[in-house]
């Protein structure tokens, strides 16, 4: 068998779903359905495939990381809840990347994520929303809403208007 | 809505489809649009595959228009009774079981003749000049979704879904040679109804 290029499938299984309504509401929920009881069947299967290492006691550390590190199994343990990480953990390490930072996740699904301080170019909350959306949701499914915290905008010191006063009033 | 695909990565539609689960539906729904429908609904006739579809009320009256070129005709809910058919005309229908419903195929442009059995209905053309007999009738019907529904001493006009349920009914209990008990009990049972229903 050819290796499987996962993601174009993964696309490629969207497109057909969607295809399907032009043969009615019902074609289109048959469709949904079967691909809902395959997924189904594997995420039994990799629940118990995780369960028998886990009861061997080969699901060590080191294991757990290459699996929450290689992008087609973590995925697909993201589909069906199995992801070994905390939600936590998941987000704040997706973040992280965007210089943003985890406050917390409520019990209602609700993520609190703190951004960086304006820069003088005026990256804002509005800018920044879409990419950690995006990030969030590749990690973290669950999450059912995002806030974020942006910190008070900093004053600019009235010292610093006259820094270089001294400067160029110098002969 | 983001769009599909790429927004939520690769694996989003499995996550969309394994986290959507959408309530079972039980019971008979629209076969255009889905909605959950009652026991008691309309059916609208395919004119191509002549299939008959379960339809809700709002699908059910877009095709209500009879001038209209469509693809689909809502079968209207009329019921009316003619003089039966007497001894000579019943007999030159030849009609080879006790039952048969007619109706004019509007795509075929023909007149056919229905009778149900054991393997559903089997479909025959009229002799010609038998069907003469009963041509007031037949000017009667609307094309495609009404039928005459005729037996020995008796003549009426139905839906066309009232004669694809008694083909239905007839199916299941249909024994042997002549059909059995059952199936003439269900047959005079059909027929009661059909009386009760119609004006003259």
């Amino acid at each position: 068998m050819p290796e499987l290029d996962w993601q174009a499938a993964g696309d490629r299984i969207d497109a057909l779903i969607a295809a399907s309504a032009s043969g009615g509401v019902v074609a289109h929920e048959r469709a949904e359905e079967i691909a809902r009881l395959v997924a189904d069947v594997y995420g039994a299967g990799l629940e118990r495939l995780l369960d028998l290492l886990h009861e061997q006691g080969a699901l060590t550390d080191p294991v757990v990381d290459a699996l929450a590190a290689d992008d087609l199994v973590a995925g697909l343990l993201l589909v069906h809840g199995l992801h070994p990480y905390p939600v936590e953990t998941r987000i704040g390490q997706a973040v992280a990347h965007l210089g943003a930072e985890l406050v917390g996740v409520s019990p209602d699904g609700v993520a609190r994520v703190r951004i960086p301080p304006a820069d003088g170019c005026g990256t804002s909350a509005a800018a920044l929303r879409p990419a950690i959306e995006q990030a969030i949701e590749a990690v973290a499914p669950e999450i059912a809403a995002i806030e974020l915290e942006e910190p008070p905008r900093a004053v600019i010191p009235v010292s610093s208007l006259f820094a270089r006063l001294g400067e160029t009033s110098a002969p | 809505m983001t769009a599909p695909g790429r927004a939520g990565g690769p694996l989003a539609a499995l996550r969309r489809v394994t986290r959507e689960r959408p309530a079972p539906v039980i019971g008979e729904r629209c076969d255009m649009c889905a909605t959950p429908v009652g026991p008691e609904h309309g059916h609208v006739v395919d004119l191509h595959s002549r299939a008959l579809m379960c339809s809700c009320r709002p699908c059910y009256l877009l095709f209500t228009d009879e001038g209209a070129h469509l693809h689909y005709r809502a079968v209207p809910d009329r019921y009316r009774r003619f003089d039966g058919v007497d001894a000579r005309a019943w007999d030159e229908l030849e009609i080879p079981v006790g039952l048969a419903f007619l109706f004019r195929n509007s795509v075929q442009d023909r007149t056919i003749a229905f009778y149900p059995g054991p393997a559903g209905t089997t479909e025959s053309e009229l002799p010609l000049d038998a069907w003469r007999r009963i041509e007031p009738q037949l000017a009667e019907l609307r094309p495609d979704v009404e039928a005459l529904l005729i037996r020995r001493g008796e003549c009426f006009l139905v839906p066309i879904d009232a004669c694809y349920e008694l083909s239905g009914r007839l199916r299941t209990l249909w024994r042997g040679f002549d059909g059995g008990r059952e199936a003439h009990d269900a047959i005079d049972a059909f027929f009661a109804r059909v009386k009760a229903r119609s004006r003259p």
